[in-house]
């Protein structure tokens, strides 16, 4: 034994001359966090692709034309003409991601030569998509809609003939409509106006402060097509409706039928973080049953049967259970198990129903492992390959990934999972959040963490900078938007609009228990929304918007034509990405960032000098004065509107809308978006050091991060007030003496004794915990029990037919029970491509040129040979709905047989197939005739009878000489592609809620036969008689209707989004 | 040189001749070095009592005792690799899922293993020569005057030693010497066991200085 220490070794060490030098180097240090703040000088050739000018010249930046470039580069640089730029922020308006944007705008023409990224925006770190770059293409869209429309008197909608009208004349008819109906003051009239908004990408200030103002319960959304599956059990699981994930610093990223790594939520920003991560090492896995992008690089692709995901969450579970391999510290502390444990009846309940073969012996942790082991007994790998139709293998490999990810897991869930499939939140944020949950990976670094912590809604926060703040809780509950049939919805039953107006029994039969149901919506906004062509059951909803006794006013508000548009009785043009004002913030990473949309060119403007005459008209002013059209933006048209709705103010409107600063007038988004951005301590004090407002500093920034590294805010403890002996919650102080615990729930009670849950206890401190009514991780729903529906109140999943047969209401309308003859398949439409966003993309030639022949129906390589389908042939699919086994219609498309989507699943993109009625428009007394869509749709012929819709493609798409903007599109008479490659697939799907969340079920059944010699690729067939008997059998034999207990028509703590309704109006009216 | 570059210095040259034994067969040249300075004997207490370690000639007890011993422990029986011995299953885990690797990677480094013939990043050798390239980063932050960067790069060496070598080598160490037959293996093994332990105490000083 050597006698030594530290000293010996490293004098006898200091001997070994070049030590360093017998090592065999194996190590070389990578780069660092890119910084765009680095290279910030001019120069003609970055040599980095983050590379940016320097902020301060911003203002005042000089660079080569492209065309000049080309023509005079090289060597002769003294020939190069340098274009006056001046950058103002922006963001982008294309998906729901909020990219930063920045326009170079050329101040000598005043006009808009490029998009590029803004490098001071945190999440999307200066880069974008394509689409955020064709945000230019849109601007100046050959198509655009140049001023307000209207329908021409004595015309009737669908008839598509227009006459031009003027701003001042559209809030004058539509305030007094409006002002009719709010006149009236009874239930019926505050459900009789509605704002229905597609991807919102702004925070409060229309879909919360407009439509809350004006007193009515009239917001709807499109949530209910897009993600109210995604939503629901994230809701009843965390109490928080969508994950935030940690992607950057994951180890394992499971994408479940999400493609985030290419075109999924939320588009490049996560798709970089993910990349950021597999540069670290992290493995991607993606369960999709066709190969997305994100699939074809992942370590893992798992091509599950479509809504069979969550038997592999459910296996995973099982497996970490038996092996008591899950987190059992995060577990313990953090699920609700003592409840669950106590609910002695629910497990009574489990061991009839054949869940549970032992009661517990005890209420210990060790006690509900037991149970957790015997309820999972049956969910093996083995069973789980057969149920998704996989290898086991795939499975032992996840299995493995998980264990050695431990908390750093991340789980994406958004699309086809929860949209595709009734049941879908069961193998979305049910089983894949509490699977993330038994291996601790909720809330920290690399784990998934929730969108509430990451997100900064304050659009409607600028109510200081008006005579009235905040508007009361509305005093109505409207059932065209929460119908009883589905009391748990995530959101409002947006896609069933025409359905329910047009359904006299359904609203009589709930008029006899004395609800109070309109049969018309009187004046109903569309806001980039499009329900004809993206909604299930289009023509439906033609039939409803062409009656004027269903529909009052139609009023459009969308920059670019769409399918709805010609329906409705006004097309207004709103501002696109750079031409309105929006607060914006997302949960793309473990951060709090906001930005600001602007409308640049009025920006730039005003930073010249130049001076609006009314000042809450400035957007409007400044895009006429430069040439730009009548484009205007949405939030100065409301806040007029409110103006014209309530000019004196006797309704109580306007003093939501009127200046503080200037009583009498309308308020400025100056004032506005000042208090609004305000509202963020961190970036006032930054302002305040800097000598700046906090509206200038978003101005000429455009982006703001006011905290970041949020994690684990379930474990942060309530702010507490020495002095004012007050925790803080949400932002109020709340006295120590109206605040009682039970058990370990901190409640606050009010004077009224009305009570809300504000926290939890732990380790003898007041924290957060999370957003449900026990403050845990509800593995135990007791909400799902008092709602009816207690079989699903834990995770869980059919394990056989007969389990299928009794839990219909979570089995997938696509299961392969279904599918059973040689040519039934599963169609799976949802799936994004990265050049398109369903109806926003028609405006741009540059993603509609690359959208060309990439959207066909994939069909598995076998089954087209099985079925002797070869590539380009058209195909017909006929939809059968498998409750019912009604056939609904078809629809004809061109077959690519391909091994990118698994044996027995096609697939087919829903975004695209747009189509049009007509070519162009002629305005009376205008000179030029405004084109329709011209370059992403095809002309069709739509022919009706009893109920049965046949529309067929009259024409492609040909090349044309655009007057608008004719410089920019001197191309389109270059344009080469012929048609949109996609059908209007939508139309023949019925509406199928899902029985719980009100999700609509997009995965349909499908068989498949080769077109015959009368058919075309294009062709659309439907019944919507038969779409009709389909929506009502899911209604009437899948849900279970309020109220509920106490006559409540919703669980009480359940978000009802996004203002506030009167406590009163919560329940039914017999209660 | 001051004293606090000199004794760095003489950590990285200790990881790197230890590292050097362990990563794969001793040679001629490397062995006659060894012979010929006292200082490096000193590491080698038992082999100074094999009398063949001085009297076979460098070539024959490279070939016929040192590496048939190195291949018997190191090659064959013993694997120096943290997942065999981190692992339950006890295989070699060369994939990127290897925690080893990851700890490089998040901290900045990549790792090209074809300079060597190891079959996966967390070999014995190849952590030591990690805390090389640690030991010189710390030196360099040294030399900027950066006390900020300095203290970050001992802790992650305080780190890795802790989450990775340490946790696994002693045990490692300790096995391989029982399994080799000569003298030199057996030194080479406590040399390197002891060294790591009084390296680990040796950060612990440096920490404590810098934060006074």
């Amino acid at each position: 034994m050597i006698k030594t220490n530290r000293r010996n070794f490293l004098k006898g060490a200091a001997a070994v001359i070049g030590g360093a030098a017998l090592a065999k180097g194996v190590f070389e240090k990578t780069e660092a966090d890119n910084r765009v703040a680095n290279n910030q000088e001019l120069t003609f050739e970055p040599k980095r692709l983050d590379y940016y000018p320097p902020f301060e010249k911003w203002n005042d930046w000089k660079e080569p034309a492209g065309d000049y470039w080309k023509k005079e580069g090289g060597t002769l640089r003294d020939g190069v003409k340098l274009i006056n730029y001046m950058l103002i922020p922006t963001v982008c308006n294309n998906c729901e991601a909020a990219c930063g944007l920045t326009a170079w705008i050329d101040k000598d023409t005043m006009t808009v030569r490029k998009f590029m990224g803004n490098p001071f925006h945190s999440g999307s770190r200066g880069r974008n998509c394509a689409k955020g770059y064709a945000a230019l293409s849109q601007m100046y869209d050959p198509d655009r809609i140049p001023f307000p429309l209207k329908r021409a008197p004595g015309s009737k909608r669908g008839e598509n003939k227009w006459v031009r009208t003027t701003w001042e004349e559209a809030l004058e008819t539509i305030g007094k409509r409006m002002r009719e109906v709010l006149l009236k003051g009874d239930q019926i009239s505050k459900k009789q106006i509605m704002y229905h908004v597609g991807r919102p990408n702004e925070n409060g200030f229309h879909v919360r402060r407009v439509v809350h103002s004006w007193g009515v319960d009239g917001r709807n959304t499109h949530t209910n097509i897009c993600s109210s599956n995604g939503r629901f059990g994230n809701i009843i699981t965390v109490g928080d409706d969508r994950t935030s994930p940690d992607f950057a610093n994951s180890r394992l990223i499971v994408l479940v039928s999400s493609h985030a790594a290419d075109a999924g939520h939320y588009y490049q920003q996560h798709a970089g973080y993910i990349a950021d991560a597999r540069a670290k090492g992290a493995k991607l896995v993606v369960i999709d049953p066709r190969m997305s992008n994100s699939a074809g690089i992942a370590d893992l692709w798992i091509p599950a049967w479509p809504g069979t995901e969550g038997a592999i969450n459910i296996a995973m579970i099982s497996r970490l259970v038996r092996e008591e391999k899950f987190n059992k510290k995060f577990v313990e502390r953090w699920f609700n198990w003592k409840q669950f444990l106590s609910a002695k009846d629910y497990l009574n309940y489990l061991k009839e129903k054949g869940s549970l073969t032992e009661l517990p012996t005890g209420e210990t942790f060790d006690n509900f492992v037991a149970v957790l082991k015997d309820i999972y007994k049956d969910y093996t790998f083995e069973w789980a390959a057969q149920e998704a139709r996989i290898p086991v293998s795939m499975l032992d490999k996840l299995y493995e990934m998980i264990l050695w990810a431990g908390d750093r897991i991340t789980q994406y869930h958004w699309r086809a999972v929860a949209a595709g499939n009734r049941g879908g939140w069961i193998g979305a944020g049910r089983t894949g959040t509490i699977l993330m949950a038994m291996m601790g990976a909720l809330g920290g670094p690399g784990g998934t963490g929730w969108y509430k912590w990451h997100t900064l809604s304050l659009g409607d926060k600028g109510g200081d900078s008006c005579v009235a703040e905040t508007p009361e809780p509305v005093k109505a509950w409207n059932e065209l938007l929460w119908p009883p049939e589905w009391p748990m919805s995530t959101y409002e039953l947006s896609y069933l609009l025409p359905h329910l107006l047009m359904d006299d029994e359904w609203r009589e039969k709930w008029k006899q228990k004395g609800l109070e149901i309109p049969d018309k919506v009187e004046v109903w906004f569309s806001r980039i929304y499009n329900p004809v062509w993206i909604n299930p059951d289009g023509f439906r909803w033609v039939e409803a918007l062409v009656r004027e006794d269903k529909f009052g006013l139609n009023i459009y508000l969308s920059p670019n034509w769409g399918e709805t548009a010609f329906y409705c009785d006004y097309i207004l043009p709103m501002g696109l990405a750079g031409e309105r004002f929006d607060q914006q913030s997302e949960p793309t990473k473990p951060e709090k960032w906001t930005v600001f949309r602007q409308p640049v060119l009025r920006i730039a403007l005003q930073k010249m000098g130049w001076k609006p005459n009314d000042p809450a008209k400035a957007t409007l002013e400044a895009h006429k004065k430069v040439g730009f059209g009548e484009v205007w933006e949405e939030d100065e048209f409301f806040v007029n509107l409110a103006f014209a709705i309530d000019p004196d103010g006797s309704l109580g409107i306007r003093k939501y809308w009127e200046s503080k600063q200037n009583p009498g007038k309308p308020v400025t988004m100056e004032e506005y978006y000042n208090a609004v951005f305000s509202k963020l301590p961190k970036l006032s004090q930054v302002c305040q050091e800097m000598g700046v407002t906090p509206f200038e500093y978003m101005r000429d920034r455009g982006a703001w991060t006011e905290a970041t590294d949020v994690y684990n805010i379930h474990e942060k403890p309530l702010p507490y007030d020495q002095e004012k002996k007050a925790y803080q919650y949400e932002g109020k102080w709340i006295p120590e003496s109206e605040i009682k615990i039970e058990d370990d729930r901190v409640y606050h009670v009010e004077e009224s004794g009305k009570k809300h849950k504000i926290g939890i206890v732990k380790d003898g401190k007041i924290i957060n915990g999370w957003k449900t009514p026990s403050g845990h991780i509800e593995f135990f729903s007791k909400t799902m029990v008092d709602w009816k529906w207690p079989e699903y109140a834990i995770p869980i999943y059919p394990r056989n037919r007969e389990d299928r047969k009794q839990m219909i209401h979570i089995v997938s309308q696509v299961h392969h029970d279904y599918i059973t003859e040689p040519n039934a398949f599963v169609l799976n439409p949802i799936y994004r491509l990265p050049y398109l966003v369903h109806t926003r993309s028609i405006n741009s030639k540059w993603c509609m040129e690359i959208a060309q022949n990439h959207n066909p129906i994939w069909i598995h390589k076998k089954d087209a040979e099985r079925l002797g389908i070869k590539r380009g042939d058209p195909i017909k699919l006929r939809v059968i709905d498998t409750l019912t086994g009604i056939e609904t219609g078809y629809f004809v498309g061109m077959a690519t047989p391909t091994e990118a989507t698994r044996p027995g699943v096609l697939a087919c993109s829903h975004h695209n197939g747009r189509w049009r009625l007509i070519n162009e428009v002629k305005i009376p007394g205008f000179e030029h005739e405004l084109g329709v869509m011209r370059y992403g749709s095809v002309l069709v012929d739509i022919k009706s009878q009893n109920g049965k819709y046949f529309m067929r493609t009259k024409e492609g798409i040909k090349p044309f000489k655009s007057w608008q903007y004719p410089e920019f599109n001197k191309d389109t008479k270059y344009i080469w592609w012929k048609g949109t490659s996609g059908v209007f697939q939508n139309a023949v799907f019925p509406a199928n809620p899902d029985p719980i969340s009100g999700m609509h079920c997009w995965h349909k059944k499908v068989l498949v036969e080769k077109a015959g010699p009368e058919d075309k690729i294009g062709d659309v067939f439907v019944d919507i008689n038969r779409t009709w008997e389909v929506y009502k059998a899911w209604r009437d034999q899948l849900t279970r209707p309020g109220p509920g207990p106490e006559g409540y028509r919703r669980p009480k703590w359940f978000p009802r989004p996004w203002f506030k309704i009167d406590e009163e109006y919560w329940k039914f009216p017999s209660a | 040189m001051n004293e606090k570059v000199q004794e760095n210095q003489a950590r990285i040259n200790m990881y790197g001749f230890l590292s050097r034994l362990l990563i794969e067969e001793v040679d001629v040249q490397l062995l006659d070095t060894i012979k010929s300075s006292p200082d490096l004997l000193d590491f080698f207490p038992t082999c100074k009592e094999w009398r063949e370690f001085f009297s076979k000639d460098s070539k024959s007890l490279v070939e016929e005792e040192l590496n048939v011993d190195y291949t018997t422990v190191f090659l064959l029986n013993v694997y120096p690799y943290e997942s065999v011995f981190m692992n339950d299953e006890g295989y070699i885990n060369p994939s990127l899922t290897n925690p080893a690797l990851q700890f490089y990677l998040e901290h900045g480094y990549e790792i090209d293993l074809n300079k060597t013939r190891v079959l996966s990043p967390d070999h014995i050798a190849v952590e030591m020569e990690f805390m090389i390239t640690l030991i010189q980063e710390q030196l360099n932050a040294y030399s900027m005057f950066n006390k900020e960067e300095e203290r970050r790069y001992i802790l992650t060496q305080k780190e890795f030693l802790e989450n990775h070598l340490l946790k696994w080598s002693p045990i490692y160490l300790l096995s391989a010497k029982d399994t080799s037959e000569t003298p030199f293996y057996k030194d080479v093994c406590q040399t390197t066991l002891e060294f790591l332990l009084s390296d680990y105490e040796y950060i612990d000083t440096q920490l404590q200085s810098l934060t006074v």
